[in-house]
């Protein structure tokens, strides 16, 4: 695994968008920023390749709203601005998230009783 | 300025901080898939903001520039499918059958025959025609590769014109039995009269305005007109359809122009 990258990209894939709402809900800012946001996180570096075409779908989600704003002595910068239904969105995820983190967590420590944090929703492939 | 910096005017336009080449793959793959100029112009502005603040090269960031393209999932507008293609080049290939009959019909008037038609004019029109479908068919394939390998797309495409002008020429020399003669000024006549169709057709099909443009609302004309050089971006700007609606009219002209010399020069 490169030294750049500490989680297996499975994974990232999955995080990625909620951790990209999260950082725009602190307020508006552009691409660079977030990336920047998320590797001092800990989530590793998150390439341009990756983050925008994310962007792109929130944006043609209706989840974020988007300006370009020039730059002083260099390229201007695409600022990204979460709306409600971003807001909303956020919220239902990251509550998910966070059930989701607590069963995998206990199923991984030894197997407790995670019935009350069974998903409310899309319980399809899943075996009771 | 030399020749490379002449290649990539347009990427360097909209994009002066980054690679020139990686710009001009991520364009032409926008083009191809059909994304709207200020769309292109837009999401190449953010490649560029990106590398400027991360100091990282296009590649290094984005990965290979055609599949960064795809990846994008930017809205497309254009139908540039080979089917919408070859629908919208229908009135030139009117056209094309107006310039073949004026051509053969002034070759007879001059001298003061009928024309005779035989199966090698047929078989010249049949065989410009198979070369369209044939040429829209392969346009998105070709010009991926012109990008990869220029020389050995072009040579591919000379080889592609030689064998058409060859089966041309060969039917016309070989299928020289005449079906049918028809005075030339009625080939004329009617060479004129579906020449001025296509013509007529060509004009009423719209032709949308699409240019690169840059987000910051600098727009630079010069794009449009050099991105006509491939055929998408020709068909999306307004004088790239302009020049491909004078095409056959100013080339049938200039037939008819040297034949009036070699008629003057041959011996009678």
């Amino acid at each position: 695994m490169p030294s750049d990258q500490p989680w297996p990209s499975e994974w990232l894939r999955g995080v990625l968008e909620v951790c990209v709402l999260r950082v725009l809900e602190d307020g508006t800012t552009y691409g660079y920023a977030i990336a920047s946001r998320l590797a001092d996180g800990g989530l590793g570096v998150v390439k341009g390749g990756t983050l925008y075409p994310l962007l792109n779908r929130l944006e043609a989600a209706g989840l974020v709203e988007a300006e370009w704003r020039a730059g002083d002595g260099g390229p201007g910068r695409k600022y990204y601005l979460l709306t409600d239904a971003g807001h909303q969105e956020l919220q239902n995820t990251a509550d998910q998230w966070s059930r989701f983190t607590r069963v995998t967590a206990s199923i991984i420590s030894g197997g407790h009783d995670v019935a009350e944090d069974k998903p409310v929703q899309d319980t399809s492939g899943v075996e009771s | 300025m030399n020749r490379a910096i002449d290649q990539f005017h347009i990427e360097r336009s909209l994009a002066p901080h980054m690679d020139a080449a990686w710009a001009e793959t991520f364009i032409l793959e926008l083009r191809l898939l059909g994304v709207r100029g200020s769309h292109i112009g837009a999401a190449l502005s953010e490649v560029e903001s990106h590398c400027a603040e991360s100091g990282e090269g296009a590649q290094e960031a984005f990965g290979g520039a055609a599949e960064y393209a795809r990846n994008l999932g930017l809205r497309v507008v254009e139908d540039v499918s080979p089917g919408a293609l070859l629908h919208s080049v229908r009135p030139i290939m009117v056209q094309i059958v107006g310039m073949f009959l004026l051509n053969w019909g002034f070759e007879v008037w001059l001298p003061g025959r009928p024309l005779g038609i035989t199966a090698g004019h047929l078989i010249n029109i049949a065989t410009c025609f198979l070369g369209i479908v044939v040429a829209v068919r392969f346009l998105d394939p070709v010009r991926r590769r012109a990008n990869r390998a220029p020389i050995r797309a072009w040579a591919a495409l000379s080889l592609f014109v030689m064998a058409g002008t060859a089966t041309s020429v060969a039917a016309l020399m070989l299928m020289d039995e005449v079906i049918w003669h028809v005075p030339a000024g009625w080939v004329l006549a009617t060479g004129a009269a579906v020449l001025a169709a296509g013509l007529g057709w060509a004009f009423t099909m719209p032709s949308p305005d699409d240019l690169i443009t840059s987000p910051f609302g600098k727009s630079d004309s010069s794009i449009g007109i050099n991105e006509s050089g491939r055929l998408t971006g020709l068909l999306q700007s307004h004088s790239g359809a302009l020049a491909l609606m004078a095409m056959i009219p100013v080339g049938t002209v200039f037939l008819l122009a040297m034949t009036f010399v070699l008629y003057l020069i041959s011996p009678k």
